[in-house]
C-alpha cells in the first residue's frame, strides 16, 4: 500500500482522541480542556460526574464507529470493472441489534441524568437554605440582594461565606440574561416575569487551591468567573461574572463593611449616582 | 456505462437551446422544475458565500482577544444573525429544496412536478424573502446611529430582546416578515413534492421500489408541513407585538412562549435540512459500493421515527429557562431517542458500504466525509440532551460547535456530495476529479480544525454571540479556529473553480456517468424539458440497472426506452 497524505489524515483522525486525551495538559495550560473547569459545589461536581460518565460511551461509540469506516475505506476496495459487492440487502437480527444497543446506552444516560436532575435542580426548600441571594440580570450588569443581611445590595462580585448552602433565586428587569459560572454549576435563566432558582456551596476546603486551579485567589479567599450567556444586546459580551468565596468571619465583616458603605456614602460617589 | 456509448458532443436538446441560453425571460417565466430547481440551487448557493463571508469576518474579530476589528458590537450582533438566518433559511432550506425538485421527479419517473406554476411562485417567494430581510443593510439604524439595520438579535430572535421596548430596529420588523414569506415557500415546496410523489410515480413504480432520497423528501415535507405554520405564528405575533403594541411575548406577556412556538419549528427544521442529505448518502453509497443499501425497509422506518420524534423535542434548546423537571425529563427522552433511528441509517449506511466494492470517486469522499463527522455532532448532541450536562453546555461555545457539526457535517457535506454526484446530470459534464479531491480534503482539514477545538472554549466558558473576549487563555485556540475557518473557504473556492471550469472543459457525462439504478440515470444529461420520451415502467428497486441489465443479456428488438436522445 502507498503511502500518502491521504494516510496520515486518516490516522490522526482515529487517533484523535488518544491525541487529545495525552495533549490535556498543554491544553490546560493553554486554557483550554475538554471537560469544564474543576467543580467547586456540589452540584457542579456531579454534573462534572455525570459528563464523566456519557464520555466513557461516547468514547466507545466513537472509536467503535470511525474504526468501522476506515476499515471499509482500506478493506473493500473495488478490484476490477467486473468487481461488484456481495448481493446482501439487509440481515435483520443484525438491524436489530443495532436498534437495541443505541436503545439501552441512551436509556442508561437519561436514567442517570434523571436522578441527577432530581437531586439538584429542584427549588431548594426553606429547610436546606442556610442563606438566600436575589441574582438580578438589567442590561448590562448583575446585582446581587441579599435578603438575610439586611438588605444588602451588591454589583458586579458576588460575594458568599464559605461552607454554607446558598439558594440563589434570579430575576429579571428587562430582557433574558443567564447566569453561568461554570466552576459552580450550570447556568439558570433570568426571564423577565417570573423567578428560577438554582443553589451553590462551596466548601472551605476548596480555597486552598482555589477548586485545583478553576479559580483565583484573593485576599480572603477564591474567585470564580463567570459570563452572561443569553444574548441581550451590545453590551452582553460585557456581562461579566465574579463569585467570590470567603470564610463566614470574613464574609461577615464584607457585609459590615458594605453596609457602613451605603450608610455613609463616600463624597466621590455620592454627587452623580450611578443608575442600574 | 458498458451498454451506452458516449455521444460526441455534449447533449443539450435542441427544445432546451432556446431556455437555457436565451434571454433572461426564459428564467423568469419557466416552469419547467429542471430550471426552478438550478435557480433554487444557484440562490442557495449564493447565499452560502455571502453568509461564508460573514462568518470570516466574525473569525477575524474574535481571532485575538479584545480585538476591535468589528469594534461596534452592534455590527457584530447584526453579521452573526444575518450569518445564521442566511445560512439556515436562504442557503439550507433552498439548496435542499433545489436538489429535491430536480431529482425528485425524474426518480419517481414523472414528467414534472405536480403544481408546475405553484413551484414556479414557490421559488421567487426566496428572492422575495432575502430582498426583505436585507433591506435593514439600506435603513439607517434609528437606534445606533450610523449603523445598518439588520436584525440583531440572533436567528432565533427571543423576546424581550427582540421587542420594541428593547429592540427599535426596523431589522427585526423585515426579519418577521422575511422569514414569514420563506416559510410560506416552505409550503408549497412540501405540498408540491407531496403530490408528484404519491400521485405521478411511474407504473410499477410502488411506494416500497422508491429510492430513498425519494422517502427522505417524503419525511421531509411531512415535517415542512406540520412544523412551519407554528414558526409563522410566533413571527406575525411577534411583528403584531411590535406593530401593535399587544403584549403576547413582551414582558407584560410570556417571553418564553415565543421559544416554545420557534423551537417546535426550528428543531424539525434541523431535520427538514439533514434528511435530503441523509437521502442523497443513500443513494450515493449503493452506487459507489456497487451494492444494494442495506435495509432498505428499516431505513424507510427510521425516516419516520425521525419525523414522529422531532416533533417531540422542541423543549431541548429551553433546559434553563426553568421548565418543570419532569417536563425536562420527557423532553430529553425522546431527544436521546432521536440517536436511535439515526444510529440504524447510520450502521446501515455501513452494511452497504461493508463487503462492497467501493470507488472513492468524489461523491463517495463527501459521503464518507458525512458519516466520520456527523457522528461527533451525533454525540455530542447526547451531552446536550442530558439536562443536568447542557446547563453547563448550553448557548456556549460548545453549541455552536455542536450545531456546526450537525448543520455543516450534515447538510454541507451532503450538499457536496450531492452536487458531485449529480451536477454531471445537470451540466452534462462531470466535475474535475483532482479538484474534487483538493475540494475534499482541504474542506475536511479546515472543516475540524475551525469546529473540534471551538468544542474546548465552551466548555471553559466562553459564551456564544460574544462580539469579544478578554480572556488571554482563549486566544491561541480561538486563533487557531480562525485560521482552519480561512482553509474553509479556500475549499469553497476550489469547488467554484471546478464548476466554472467543470462546465466548459469537463469530460462529458453521458447519460449514466457513475452507472447508476435509478430513473434519472436512463435520460440524457442534461434531461429533455419533459425528462421522458416514454414513461418507462418500473419492477424493482433499481429499475435502470434492470433496463441495462435486460439490455445486456437480451439485445432488445425493440429499441430500449432510454436514453431518449
Ligand atoms: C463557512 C464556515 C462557517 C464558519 C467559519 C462559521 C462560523 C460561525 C461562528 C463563529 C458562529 C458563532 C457566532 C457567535 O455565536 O458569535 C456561527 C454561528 C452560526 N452558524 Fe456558522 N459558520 C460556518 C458555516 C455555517 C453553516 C454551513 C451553517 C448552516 C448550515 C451555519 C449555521 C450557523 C448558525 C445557525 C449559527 C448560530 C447563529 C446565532 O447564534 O444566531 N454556519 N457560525
Ligand atoms: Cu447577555
Ligand atoms: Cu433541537
Amino acid at each position: 500500500m502507498r503511502f500518502s497524505l491521504r494516510h496520515v489524515i486518516l490516522a490522526a483522525w482515529i487517533a484523535l482522541p488518544a491525541a487529545l486525551a495525552a495533549a490535556q495538559p498543554v491544553f490546560a495550560a493553554g486554557g483550554t480542556s475538554w471537560i469544564f473547569p474543576n467543580p467547586v459545589s456540589p452540584n457542579g461536581e456531579r454534573i462534572y460526574q455525570l459528563y464523566q460518565w456519557i464520555t466513557i460511551p461516547a468514547v466507545i461509540v466513537f472509536l467503535g464507529v470511525e474504526i468501522g469506516l476506515l476499515y471499509i475505506i482500506f478493506r473493500f476496495r473495488r478490484r476490477g470493472p467486473d468487481h461488484v459487492g456481495k448481493p446482501v440487502h439487509g440481515n435483520v437480527p443484525l438491524e436489530i441489534a443495532w436498534f437495541m444497543a443505541p436503545t439501552l446506552i441512551v436509556a442508561l444516560i437519561a436514567t442517570l441524568s434523571f436522578l441527577e436532575l432530581q437531586q439538584d435542580f429542584q427549588k431548594p426548600t426553606d429547610a436546606e437554605t442556610q442563606m438566600n441571594i436575589t441574582v438580578t440580570g438589567t442590561q448590562f450588569t448583575w446585582f446581587y440582594d441579599y435578603p438575610d443581611n439586611g438588605g444588602l445590595r451588591a454589583r458586579d462580585t458576588m460575594v458568599v461565606p464559605t461552607d454554607t448552602f446558598v439558594r440563589l433565586t434570579f430575576e429579571s428587569t428587562d430582557v433574558i440574561h443567564s447566569w453561568w459560572v461554570p466552576a459552580i454549576s450550570g447556568k439558570t435563566d433570568a426571564v423577565p416575569g417570573y423567578q428560577n432558582f438554582s443553589w451553590l456551596k462551596i466548601s472551605s476546603s476548596k480555597l486552598s487551591d482555589c477548586g485545583g486551579g478553576s479559580g483565583d485567589h484573593t485576599q480572603t479567599g477564591c474567585k470564580w468567573h463567570g459570563e452572561c450567556a443569553e444574548l441581550c444586546g451590545v453590551g452582553h459580551f460585557g456581562m461579566q461574572i465574579d463569585v467570590e468565596a470567603m470564610p463566614q468571619s470574613d464574609f461577615q465583616a464584607w457585609v459590615a463593611k458594605q453596609q457602613a458603605a451605603s450608610r455613609q456614602p463616600s463624597p466621590k460617589a455620592s454627587p452623580s449616582p450611578k443608575g442600574p | 456505462m458498458a451498454t451506452v456509448a458516449k455521444p460526441a458532443a455534449p447533449v443539450l436538446p435542441a427544445e432546451y437551446d432556446r431556455t437555457f441560453w436565451s434571454p433572461i425571460t426564459s428564467w423568469l417565466t419557466t416552469t419547467d422544475h429542471k430550471l426552478i430547481a438550478q435557480m433554487y440551487m444557484f440562490t442557495g448557493f449564493m447565499s452560502f458565500i455571502v453568509a461564508g463571508i460573514f462568518a470570516l469576518l466574525m473569525r477575524v474579530q474574535l481571532s485575538v482577544p479584545n480585538n476591535t476589528f468589528i469594534g461596534d458590537h452592534e455590527i457584530y450582533n447584526q453579521l452573526m444573525s444575518a450569518h445564521g438566518t442566511t445560512m439556515i433559511f436562504f442557503f439550507t432550506i433552498p439548496m435542499m429544496t433545489g436538489v429535491m425538485n430536480y431529482f425528485v421527479p425524474l426518480m419517481v419517473g414523472a414528467r414534472d412536478i405536480a403544481f408546475p406554476r405553484v413551484n414556479a411562485l414557490g421559488y421567487w417567494l426566496i428572492p422575495v424573502s432575502i430582498f426583505i430581510y436585507y433591506a435593514g443593510f439600506f435603513i439607517p439604524n434609528n437606534f445606533a446611529s450610523g449603523d445598518p439595520s439588520l436584525a440583531n438579535a440572533g436567528w432565533t430572535g427571543y423576546p424581550p430582546l427582540s421587542d420594541l421596548k428593547y429592540n427599535g430596529s426596523v431589522g427585526i420588523d423585515l426579519w418577521c416578515v422575511s422569514i414569514t414569506i420563506l416559510g410560506l415557500s416552505s409550503i408549497m415546496a412540501a405540498v408540491n413534492f407531496l403530490t408528484t410523489i404519491l400521485a405521478l410515480r411511474a407504473p410499477g413504480m410502488k411506494l416500497t421500489r422508491l429510492p430513498l432520497f425519494v422517502w427522505a423528501s417524503i419525511s421531509t415535507s411531512i415535517l415542512l408541513l406540520i412544523a412551519t405554520p407554528s414558526l409563522a405564528a410566533g413571527l406575525i405575533l411577534l411583528l403584531i407585538d411590535r406593530e401593535f403594541h399587544t403584549n403576547f411575548f413582551t414582558t407584560a406577556g410570556r417571553p418564553v412562549l415565543f421559544q416554545h412556538l420557534f423551537w417546535f419549528y426550528s428543531h424539525p427544521a434541523v431535520y427538514i435540512m439533514i434528511l435530503p442529505g441523509f437521502g442523497v448518502i443513500s443513494e450515493v453509497i449503493p452506487v459507489f459500493s456497487r451494492k444494494a443499501i442495506f435495509g432498505y425497509e428499516s431505513m424507510v422506518l427510521a425516516l419516520f421515527g425521525i419525523v414522529f420524534l422531532s416533533l417531540g423535542v422542541w423543549a431541548h434548546h429551553m433546559f434553563t429557562v426553568g421548565l418543570n423537571i419532569y417536563v425536562e425529563t420527557l423532553f430529553m427522552a425522546l431527544t436521546m431517542a432521536i440517536a436511535v433511528p439515526t444510529g440504524v441509517k447510520f450502521f446501515n449506511w455501513m452494511g452497504t458500504a461493508w463487503d462492497g466494492a467501493i470507488e472513492f470517486k468524489t461523491p463517495m469522499k463527501f459521503a464518507f466525509g458525512f458519516l466520520a463527522t456527523f457522528l461527533i455532532g451525533g454525540i455530542t448532541g447526547i451531552y446536550l440532551a442530558a439536562v443536568p450536562v447542557d446547563t453547563q453546555l448550553h448557548q456556549s461555545y460548545y453549541v455552536v460547535a455542536h450545531l456546526h457539526y450537525v448543520l455543516f457535517g450534515g447538510s454541507v457535506f451532503t450538499i457536496f456530495a450531492g452536487l458531485y454526484y449529480w451536477l454531471p446530470k445537470v451540466t452534462g459534464r462531470i466535475l474535475n476529479e483532482r479538484l474534487g479531491n483538493w475540494n475534499f480534503w482541504t474542506l475536511f482539514v479546515g472543516f475540524n480544525g475551525t469546529f473540534l477545538v471551538m468544542h474546548t472554549l465552551g466548555l471553559d466558558g466562553m459564551p456564544r454571540r460574544i462580539a469579544t473576549y478578554a480572556r488571554q487563555d482563549w486566544a491561541a485556540t480561538n486563533f487557531v479556529i480562525t485560521v482552519s475557518a480561512f482553509l474553509i473557504a479556500a475549499s469553497v473556492l476550489i469547488f467554484v473553480i471546478n464548476v466554472l471550469y467543470s462546465r466548459k472543459r469537463g469530460e462529458l457525462a453521458g447519460p449514466d456517468p457513475w452507472d447508476g439504478n435509478s430513473l434519472e440515470w436512463s435520460v440524457s444529461s442534461p434531461p429533455p424539458p419533459y425528462n421522458f420520451e416514454r414513461i418507462p415502467e418500473v419492477h424493482s428497486r433499481e429499475p435502470w440497472k434492470d433496463m441495462k441489465l435486460a439490455a445486456r443479456t437480451a439485445p432488445p428488438a425493440t429499441p430500449a426506452p432510454a436514453p431518449a436522445h
